[in-house]
């Protein structure tokens, strides 16, 4: 009975952890470029950067929406399944975790006044409530990484539980991981942005929509570099400080030697494929000026790698763990040592979580569709076409 | 001793933050569970009568629910790793007896979520026009239901049901049951002995399996009495907040408007006027079950709500609805002192009844302040029915005709009040409901300075996310005022 609720615990924390993230990136990202596309608006007089920001803001209202639920639910079996493991959690990481909550704090209320005050004051203040907004965002990976970098590493356990709760700033792994997940989250927005602009721009034969996904692509491309440098920076520190996960996922190519309980390593050369093909198609999309059939082809490849990105190197990012919950070294805490003794939890609670939560992406998806792509009549409801053209 | 002094310095402070938290976080979530019905009010009368203005007034309301609904979620956010993180000891009951609630509330909140979006993105999209209420609808089912959910955690903090006799075992005046006991008394006494050092002890694997099984029926808190009496009475407050707030905006644009569009925003104002008073007309209901199920089972908050001497005494319209007697005699809280005693943790009666005399001075008067205001909320529900009959609206007419005014005018006028009572009446309410649980947060079993963070908690932390806070509270309600003057703009124009 315990495998089952350790195995089901874990899975319901990786279903949770992977979904919320691969929405937080999109939310990250976007809110990065909502506001610098009012500025180059503001700054260049030009309406149609406005008419894109209005889209990113749109995009960015209903993927937070989804994330929040996702985030509660992680929360939620975070404390039923791992209670003492979220004690300990909270405990150590509290300084952490309260940046991102400030984060969290800012950044939501901050979206919804952006949303509502467009046109309703000056544009200065508008685009100052924008800058909140992404300072919010911000905060957020800011303070939350550090838990992935504390399970690889737990660096300042003791000293935190003693009473130095900034130790845990110590952790060599937590810098360059903040800077791969933000920029990761912003190339990801941005491509996928840059994409779905350049499918449009094929089948409508509108240069705005071309000029849209360019503008994606100038964001993109610089984030994309980021994110892979602080990558494979990534993968050095972790065969050094996490040799356990560096193994299960970097197999060969480790300098470690340890046996792992998963051995990821195929389906890391299947991340090293999806990455490879965001760059390569980003790149011939930003050369290959002519919106042609090759150049939508490259699109939908573009969004569906840029999509899939970051969910899968969450995977791979979280599954190499297992059977441990807290790596340390070559080995780790067992998951099981933290699991709730004190009451049983059906399977039943996880597999209603997985069919409500399907059905949730499946509805969130169509919400998407209707809001952002079809044209909806109405105010707030104006579809990204109506908008561009608008402009 | 020295711990237990730094445990309480640590929790007082803690529980200034979580205080404003909670308010700033209700400030927003009264719109959350209350707009759905006056928006859906009005949107009921636009299609019935293809009204144009209750149709744009309702999808004005409904920009202010988007700005209140993300404030809301950011401080439910807030409040639930205010839970997990400040109150961190907590997570003994969020792994036992809150587990059941906080995840079917999941459910409903992505229920609400995603039909939140829905409504405020497809307005007139669809030609039957009862498709986009029907979304609206749903939002308002699972936004009740999420209440429902949290307000599950927060009745079993009040009245833990499921523990059996074990409560009166350790406040021996509490001579009823608890419910069906499904619980491991020995197991749950031992965690509640470990955390009496602090919520440390939970940091400590080993006290996890050596424990064992705390809690048999998951599902239990649903059975609480106190839950579905503390639901009703809670939704219909945010439901008479938001109604009599709606109101006194479109009062306020009755007022301000020329005079051929004046019939308009007064249909607007009855349609919400009457909302809320609907429900001022039964809420007293509902307090009174509130009432009965405190008596019963928290008996040291009903001795300090009501006002009782140390002595106790007699209460004649208490002692008749209680007891059926008039003259019933309530004993004070220096009887309940002499059964410290016989509790199984003597320190721990004696807090109880210490606790709760000690908040007495606060929520006495808040309490009665509260049962005022419902009262004041009755009143002008009654008028405003009142003002429906041709022979009482003549009455009425002539009474308020002494003041210069018609009767409408005069009810919009004491919209404004009965907003400002609303608020006041349910953040009165909530106090009492909270202080006078002190110094428990789960009554009997665990004090709020036992699940408090072993992290630092220094007057400058404090300090600073009290003013975040503020600054959310602020700017979220910043938020809604430029919304609505925005969606205002040019709305005294419309016939």
């Amino acid at each position: 009975m315990l495998i089952t609720s350790v195995w089901i615990g874990f899975l319901m924390l990786g279903i949770t952890i992977v979904s919320h993230i691969f929405l937080v990136s999109l939310v990250l990202g976007l809110a990065f470029m909502a506001p610098i596309l009012e500025y180059l608006s503001y700054r260049r007089k030009d309406e149609k950067f406005e008419a894109l920001a209005k889209s990113a803001l749109k995009y960015l209202a209903i993927s937070e929406l989804a994330a929040g639920v996702w985030a509660t639910w992680f929360t939620v079996a975070l404390a039923g399944f791992w209670p003492q493991l979220t004690f300990i959690a909270t405990t150590v990481l509290f300084y952490p975790l309260t940046i991102a909550i400030t984060g969290v704090m800012i950044g939501i209320p901050f979206m919804a006044i952006y949303w509502y005050t467009w046109g309703a004051v000056s544009r200065r203040i508008h685009l100052l409530i924008g800058v909140v907004m992404a300072g919010g965002a911000l905060l957020v990976p800011t303070g939350f990484n550090m838990i992935f970098s504390f399970l690889d590493d737990p660096v300042g356990l003791k000293r935190a539980l003693a009473g130095n709760g900034w130790a845990v700033f110590q952790n060599p792994l937590y810098p360059d991981f903040t800077i791969h997940r933000i920029s990761a989250a912003i190339s990801m927005a941005a491509m996928v942005f840059a994409a779905v602009y350049a499918i449009k721009a094929h089948r409508d034969h509108d240069r705005i929509h071309e000029w849209a996904s360019e503008i994606g692509l100038y964001i993109g491309l610089p984030a994309l570099l980021i994110a892979s440098i602080t990558g494979v920076i990534y993968a050095f520190l972790l065969d050094k400080y996490s040799p356990y996960v560096a193994s299960a996922v970097l197999g060969p190519l480790s300098f470690s030697s340890v046996a792992t309980y998963f051995r990821l390593y195929p389906a890391f050369v299947g991340f090293m494929v999806i990455i490879s093909g965001i760059w390569v198609s980003a790149m011939f999309n930003g050369l290959h000026k002519a919106f042609d059939r090759s150049k939508e082809i490259s699109s939908f490849i573009l969004l569906a790698f840029s999509l899939v990105g970051v969910p899968y190197g969450e995977v791979l990012n979280d599954l190499p763990r297992y059977p441990y919950m807290v790596i340390q070294g070559v080995s780790g805490i067992p998951a099981s040592n933290f699991i709730n003794h004190w009451m049983y939890i059906s399977p039943v609670f996880a597999y209603a979580a997985m069919i409500i939560g399907t059905a949730l992406m499946a509805v969130f998806s169509y919400m998407i569709y209707t809001v952002l792509v079809s044209k909806t009549p109405g105010k707030s409801g104006e579809g990204i076409s109506s908008g561009l053209t608008a402009a | 001793m020295l711990a237990l002094v730094n445990l309480l310095a640590k929790a007082n402070l803690a529980e200034v933050m979580t205080v404003v938290g909670i308010y700033v976080h209700a400030w927003f979530l009264v719109f959350a569970i209350g707009l759905p019905y006056v928006v859906l009010a009005l949107e009921w009368k636009a299609i019935r009568n293809k009204n144009g203005l209750s149709l744009s007034a309702a999808r004005k309301a409904s920009a202010v629910w988007g700005v209140s609904f993300a404030a809301g979620a950011a401080t439910g956010t807030l409040v639930e790793f205010g839970l997990v993180q400040i109150w961190s000891g907590t997570l003994a009951a969020l792994g036992t007896f809150f587990f059941a609630v906080m995840y079917l509330e999941l459910f409903a909140f992505m229920t609400e979520i995603v039909f939140v979006v829905l409504y405020i993105y497809t307005w007139e999209r669809f030609s039957y026009k009862w498709v986009h209420w029907l979304f609206g609808l749903v939002v308002l089912v699972g936004s009740n239901l999420s209440a429902l959910m949290i307000l599950g955690a927060n009745a079993f903090m009040n009245v833990p049901w499921g523990t059996g006799d074990l409560i009166s075992k350790v406040l021996p005046w509490e001579s009823v049951s608890y419910g069906p006991s499904v619980v491991n008394q020995t197991a749950l006494l031992s965690l509640s002995s470990a955390m009496s050092k602090g919520s440390l002890a939970l940091a400590s694997l080993s006290l996890g399996s050596s424990l064992g099984q705390i809690l048999s029926n998951p599902m239990i808190a649903f059975y609480d009495p106190d839950l579905w009496v503390t639901f009703l009475h809670t939704v219909s407050a945010a439901i008479i907040v938001v109604a009599f707030e709606a109101s006194s905006v479109f009062g306020y644009l009755f007022l301000k408007a020329p005079e051929e569009s004046k019939a308009g925003f007064l249909k607007l104002f009855r349609v919400s006027f009457g909302v809320g008073s609907v429900v001022s007309l039964i809420q007293p209901f509902f307090g009174d079950l509130a009432g009965r199920v405190e008596y019963t089972y928290q008996y040291t908050k009903f001795l300090a709500a009501e006002g009782f001497s140390s002595n106790g005494g007699t209460n004649p319209i208490l002692g008749i609805l209680l007891k059926g007697n008039p003259s019933y005699y309530f004993p004070g809280f220096n009887q309940l002192l002499s059964e410290v005693k016989a509790s199984i943790d003597p320190e721990a009666a004696l807090a109880t009844v210490k606790g709760a005399e000690s908040v007495e001075s606060i929520i006495f008067p808040l309490y009665y302040g509260m049962v005022i205001a419902g009262i004041l909320l009755f009143i002008f529900a009654v008028l405003y029915f009142a003002s429906y009959s041709g022979a009482l609206r003549r009455i009425e007419d002539k009474v308020v005709g002494l003041i210069g005014i018609d009767v409408d005018t005069f009810l919009v006028y004491a919209s404004f009040l009965a907003a400002a009572l609303a608020l006041f009446a349910g953040a009165a309410g909530w106090a009492v409901r909270e202080v006078g649980r002190h110094p428990w947060t789960i009554y009997g079993l665990i004090p709020y300075y036992d699940v408090v963070t072993p992290a630092a908690i220094t007057p400058v932390f404090v300090a600073l996310i009290i003013a975040l806070e503020l600054a959310i509270f602020a700017s979220g309600t910043a938020g809604i005022i430029i919304v609505l003057r925005h969606e205002l703009k040019g709305v005294l124009k419309v016939k």
